[in-house]
């Protein structure tokens, strides 16, 4: 509060005290058989101490109304009024600006009230730069105090992001002078240029907040997943939390965790229950003030039957490997059947290709040519595979070394299209893939005219080729604020917000999320999911301010922030409390005022 | 069929019946009575020896000294006196205050005095007082009078200032036969009390004070802030009740009262602080015997 406002604020308490003093209720009326007695105590007694008595205990009100005053009020002295001059109000606006204070009020808004004050204490004259550590808001150049204001009055926290101090550099020189004034909790430990003026509205605060949140397969069976949170507590005290996990398909799981001081904890849940799709974990501790931490989205893979169509005049030994496949469901289709059926998320191709690319993945067995995908030639007799990629999610555990093939088509690379998977002795492609929605894998040769159907490995790179193909691009986990997906004209829709407005960029879209929320982002047939999150040890950890609370520094040549205000508010509440014990001692009377 | 009176119940009555008044020095009185009188007669108290008058009654010759000294000498007996007794209550404004009453403990005193009295044979005169004699119910002897005492005792009501001395001159002087006098009051009087007792004295009677108080007159309970209305004189006094002030209360009616029997001992009478909380039984049973004024 500034010297005007505070004084002010004495006086009328002052004033109050002084009237009910003078205002003071008559004194009760008792009626006694005779005053003789009490004529001779008060001959005695009154006189002179008794008007002494009535102005020390006046005297003794007011100092202690006033020193109340003061010590709630707290006015800052020692700031002078300065001249008019071009001002810097920097606010932060990270995430830890949206704790909560004692008095019910966030970091922010304490920042943001002492920015205005700050203006006006400035006066008219002077001229003001408003920015913020989020870049969300700038006056863009110095402007009158009345925008400067209406700047501030607009600017809110983020819930996300790493904040960073504004470049000055750009600005125009002044010739009034210029000062920089950092309203800060101290979290963020940005530093202004040399002789910045830096304003703490930090005040210690207890937060728990989720600082990691996954869905990942167990190590001991990775058809099964589990849940993992983790929990950061801010506080100097243990912190008992209930933490609960939420999704489709079953009631949400709820666990109680007890996170230690300014210390880590995790809980584990398993999540097989769920059917599937975005799992919410959120947490409740007692006293917590930060809430955009305290929920968290992850994804859960579908786990469901995978509608297969084989293509083919007739391959026993194909299908009998297909149907071997538990996840799959195999439909048997003649190459006149194709065209009209649809509705499938998988096709293998035996002998025979579309003219039309299809919608869904698909296995092609010896192409004739895929003029939607590469160009085939006939290859000699009996090639020979000598190479192929061990690693790749579709030769994975699949061995081609005892692949005996009686004839095969090769494929001609396409660079940034195709990866070669396999090749014959001559370098020439055998088998390829296409990493790019709709996913293809081509096998230069059929099940028929080799051994390959009767290896052990053909399940296997069945399975793998099936896995690979309908597998849905992995899900990608981001902090809240601007968002970048590899996908052009993507749509973004959020379970919290809605419909998400998108901007393209070379080679992706870009767009928005203001708060941990779940994203679904669909383009060119692919389908992605955002986890976004406000999961970051650093902002939930809300008490890593290296500036004492509610101080303002001198600016100094080394740039330092010593404090200037003293912290006298609560030797005058100790003032007031030793008044009002002696005023109770001496007067024996249980209310002064 | 006796009158029915509100001052006692029958039980307590009853409980006073076999006490009897007494009194340390001979006093006057024109009637017989079971009291010492100054005069000698045919009572059984020896009181001296005198020569021999003639016309003297030959049966109180002491027949012993005639043979050892050969001289008349006569035994002289004091003759039992009734005795004179004066029951002044104060029915001044500051009586009626207190809580329990000051005015009905007093007149409750009063009654069970005169009672006893009455039952002795004693001529028993009781005097209202406040800032002079407001009403007096004439000597009355004998047992029949109980009743008539009680209803004046009833039909008095506390009202105006207190000045004893002016209620002692009104009561007492030439007329009056020495006797004893129970005077009741709460001594609020502004006047001081030794200077009424030194008028008194002249008289030789026998006094017995009764100091009548209320607990919350020698205990206060005040608020912070009080105005205290004179029941007696209308004044207001406003004080600030602190600690201090209600013990320096404390003391200084602790003082009152000690000035107050201090007089009474000077003068060679009894002093009785009488507590209106006390038990009323216990006062007269206990502290009137230990006072000397039942045996």
């Amino acid at each position: 509060m500034n010297v005007g406002v505070a004084l002010g604020f004495l006086a009328l308490v002052a004033a109050a005290v002084v009237g009910l003093y003078l205002l003071r209720p008559p004194p009760q009326r008792v009626r006694v058989g005779s005053t003789l007695i009490w004529q001779r105590v008060l001959a005695a007694q009154r006189g002179l101490s008794q008007r002494w008595r009535w102005w020390l205990s006046l005297l003794l009100a007011l100092v202690i109304a006033l020193a109340l005053a003061l010590a709630v009020t707290r006015p800052r002295s020692g700031e002078p009024v300065r001249d008019p001059k071009d001002i810097i109000l920097v606010v932060d606006a990270g995430p830890t600006m949206n704790a909560m204070r004692s008095d019910g009020r966030t970091r922010f808004e304490h920042a943001r009230d002492w920015a205005i004050d700050e203006i006006r204490r400035n006066g008219a004259g002077a001229r003001f730069f408003v920015t913020d550590t989020m870049r969300t808001v700038s006056t863009g150049t110095f402007v009158d105090a009345e925008r400067a204001q209406a700047v501030l009055k607009g600017l809110a926290p983020a819930q996300g992001g790493a904040p960073r101090f504004p470049d000055l550099v750009l600005l125009p020189k002044s010739a009034a002078g210029r000062e920089v004034v950092f309203v800060t909790d101290g979290v963020s430990a940005l530093e202004g240029p040399t002789g910045t003026r830096m304003h703490s509205v930090f005040e210690v605060a207890s937060n728990v907040g989720i600082t990691a949140f996954s869905v990942r397969a167990r190590a001991t069976d990775p058809t099964r997943f589990e849940g993992f949170v983790e929990l950061g507590n801010a506080a100097s005290q243990p912190a008992k939390v209930t933490v609960k996990i939420a999704g489709a398909g079953r009631d949400p799981l709820t666990r109680i965790a007890t996170v230690g001081p300014r210390g880590f904890g995790s809980v584990t849940f398993p999540v097989e229950g769920f059917t599937g799709g975005a799992l919410q974990a959120s947490l409740e501790a007692p006293g917590d003030v930060l809430g955009i931490d305290d929920g968290a989205f992850a994804f859960l893979p579908f786990n469901r039957v995978l509608q297969v169509a084989l293509v083919t005049a007739g391959n026993r030994d194909l299908e009998r490997a297909l149907r071997l496949d538990p996840r799959l469901k195999l439909s048997v289709l003649t190459p006149a059947q194709y065209a009209a059926k649809a509705g499938f998320d998988a096709y293998v191709f035996d002998r025979f290709v579309p003219a039309q690319p299809p919608l869904a993945p698909s296995l092609v067995f010896q192409p004739a040519a895929i003029s939607w995908l590469t160009q085939a030639a006939s290859l000699g007799a009996a090639p020979q595979v000598t190479n192929w990629l061990g690693n790749h999610p579709v030769l994975e555990n699949v061995s081609l070394a005892d692949v005996q093939i009686e004839k095969a088509a090769a494929f001609r690379e396409m660079p940034g299209a195709l990866s070669v998977l396999a090749t014959e002795s001559g370098g020439k492609a055998l088998i390829v893939a296409r990493d790019k929605a709709p996913r293809v894998v081509a096998v230069g040769f059929a099940s028929t005219a080799s051994n390959f159907a009767s290896q052990a490995s053909f399940p296997v790179f069945l399975a793998n080729a099936m896995q690979w193909l309908t597998a849905e691009v992995p899900p990608q986990s981001a902090a809240v604020g601007a968002v970048r997906v590899p996908f052009e004209n993507a749509k973004v829709e959020a379970v919290k917000a809605g419909k998400i407005a998108t901007r393209a960029v070379p080679g992706g879209t870009l767009f928005t999320l203001p708060a941990s929320d779940f994203a679904t982002v669909e383009a060119e047939g692919v389908r992605m999911r955002v986890a976004v999150n406000t999961t970051d040890p650093a902002i939930t950890d809300i008490n890593a301010s290296a500036l004492p609370p509610d101080t303002v520094s001198v600016p100094t040549s080394a740039g330092a922030t010593a404090v200037a205000a003293a912290q006298w508010w609560p030797a005058l509440l100790i003032l007031a409390g030793v008044l009002m014990l002696v005023e109770w001692l001496t007067y024996h009377r249980r209310v002064t005022i | 069929m006796k009158p029915r009176s509100t001052l006692f119940d029958e039980a307590f009555l009853r409980r006073l019946e076999h006490l009897d008044l007494v009194t340390r020095r001979p006093v006057a009185g024109h009637l017989r009575g079971s009291h010492r009188s100054r005069r000698t007669g045919t009572g059984m108290v020896f009181a001296d020896y005198r020569p021999y008058s003639e016309g003297d009654d030959t049966r109180n010759l002491d027949w012993g000294i005639y043979l050892r000294l050969d001289r008349l000498i006569l035994r002289l007996f004091e003759e039992e006196a009734d005795l004179p007794v004066y029951l002044l209550l104060d029915t001044s404004a500051s009586m009626g205050h207190g809580e329990p009453g000051k005015f009905d403990f007093a007149r409750q005193i009063v009654a069970a005095l005169g009672y006893l009295a009455l039952r002795n044979y004693d001529r028993v005169s009781a005097i209202a007082w406040a800032d002079g004699v407001a009403s007096e119910l004439s000597g009355r002897r004998g047992r029949t009078q109980v009743w008539p005492l009680f209803r004046f005792l009833e039909g008095l009501t506390p009202s105006a200032g207190t000045d004893l001395n002016a209620a002692l001159r009104g009561t007492f002087g030439a007329t009056r036969t020495r006797g004893l006098v129970i005077l009741v009051s709460d001594f609020l009087d502004a006047a001081a009390f030794a200077e009424s007792a030194r008028w008194l004295r002249q008289f030789r009677h026998e006094v017995v004070a009764f100091h009548v108080m209320a607990p919350d007159e020698l205990e206060p309970d005040l608020p912070d802030q009080v105005e205290l209305q004179d029941a007696e004189t209308g004044q207001a006094l406003v004080l600030e009740s602190t600690s201090q002030l209600l013990e320096a209360y404390r003391e200084e009616m602790a003082r009152h009262c000690k000035d107050i029997e201090n007089a009474c001992r000077r003068e060679g009478w009894s002093y009785l602080l009488a507590k209106t909380d006390a038990p009323f039984e216990d006062l007269m049973l206990m502290a009137l015997r230990r006072a000397g004024v039942l045996r």
